[in-house]
């Protein structure tokens, strides 16, 4: 069932038959998801608006292929990911590379930093966290950071996310697990630096 | 129970995935304040995340969307090239099949040493170029892995 109260059969049915209304309700629905996808994995402004209509123009002429083995949103979800991922294999563009995992390691351990967990967390209380978290998140490269947000901000399961991703269950429980640990040895760099 | 404190990865499964932890690292975390506030350091972090401000287009996707179906099914309606390509392409090997029907099988006869060299070398220089990408693929591949 979506936002407007009709399932997703009912919605495609309508779309194929030829309801412009329909394809618009069902952009509404789930621009919200195409857009995070998009704003994560792309990082230039103008090339968003011709993949966001790309992705788009994709859903609606393989709507007749879709066989509702997962939720549309996924099924756009995973359209708006290999859109994006195209684009990125195509410029040549980093997807995965990040510092090496023994840096966030040796921050988290403390041994480049002495840091009590205390402090950390007092320190994140007075500062706006999720300012903060935005600039250590668009630090990560796209993949972690398009996971990272499917996970903690839309708040999709493991499944939907390997369904959008087409990543093994454990590359993507790994993945998470590296971007969380990145993002807190971010923090505590962060906490060093003004601490200084 | 866990004596000593437990690692970042059992952390995070605990603050996240507590429905897989074993059973050692909920008893080890129910007696340790220390990691008990590693796990609310990352719990916070994810409260941070879901916090943020979610990205929206900063035009009208619909009505972009719905111009640009327009577009693509008039250019669409117009493409007949692919076609008049594959109608070519059969044309021509329905043409070459009635004309050399009796020839054909002279192909496959390789009492001919040049014809052999020939075959052979051909598949040879054709997959130099093929073995020398699925080289190049699989050491990107291992590349990436290297991150993993």
């Amino acid at each position: 069932m979506n936002l407007n109260g009709a399932t997703d059969q009912d919605q495609v049915e309508r779309i194929l038959q030829g309801e412009t209304k329909a394809f618009s309700a069902l952009i509404g629905n789930t621009k919200g998801l195409v857009s995070q996808i998009v704003h994560r994995m792309i990082g230039n402004v103008e090339d968003r608006k011709d993949i966001a209509q790309e992705i788009y123009i994709k859903v609606f002429h393989n709507l007749s292929s879709f066989r509702f083995h997962s939720k549309l949103s996924t099924w756009i979800g995973q359209i708006a990911y290999r859109t994006c991922l195209n684009y990125l294999e195509k410029k040549k563009l980093v997807l995965y590379s990040m510092d090496r995992p023994e840096d966030s390691e040796e921050l988290i351990t403390g041994k480049a930093i002495a840091l009590s967990v205390d402090n950390l967390e007092e320190w994140l209380q007075k500062k706006q966290l999720s300012q903060i978290l935005d600039l250590a998140v668009e630090k990560l490269p796209p993949l972690y950071r398009t996971i990272i947000i499917l996970f903690h901000q839309e708040e999709l399961t493991y499944n939907e996310i390997q369904e959008i991703t087409d990543l093994p269950s454990g590359t993507l429980k790994n993945y998470l697990y590296r971007a969380r640990k990145k993002l807190k040895a971010d923090l505590l760099a962060q906490y060093k630096k003004e601490d200084l | 129970m866990k004596l000593t404190h437990l690692n970042e990865s059992e952390i995070q499964q605990y603050s996240f995935d507590m429905m897989d932890c074993d059973q050692y690292v909920i008893e080890h975390m129910n007696t340790c304040d220390y990691c008990k506030k590693k796990a609310a350091d990352y719990l916070m972090i994810s409260k941070g995340i879901k916090e943020m401000p979610e990205p929206t287009f900063d035009f009208d996707i619909e009505e972009l969307v719905l111009e640009g179906l327009h577009t693509s099914s008039r250019s669409k309606e117009r493409n007949y090239l692919p076609y008049s390509l594959i109608a070519l392409g059969i044309g021509i090997a329905t043409a070459s099949l009635y004309f050399f029907i009796d020839n054909l099988a002279a192909l496959f006869i390789f009492d001919n040493p040049f014809m052999v060299f020939l075959i052979v070398g051909i598949a040879i220089f054709i997959s130099i170029p093929i073995g020398l990408d699925m080289v190049i693929s699989f050491n990107k591949k291992l590349k990436i892995m290297d991150y993993l």
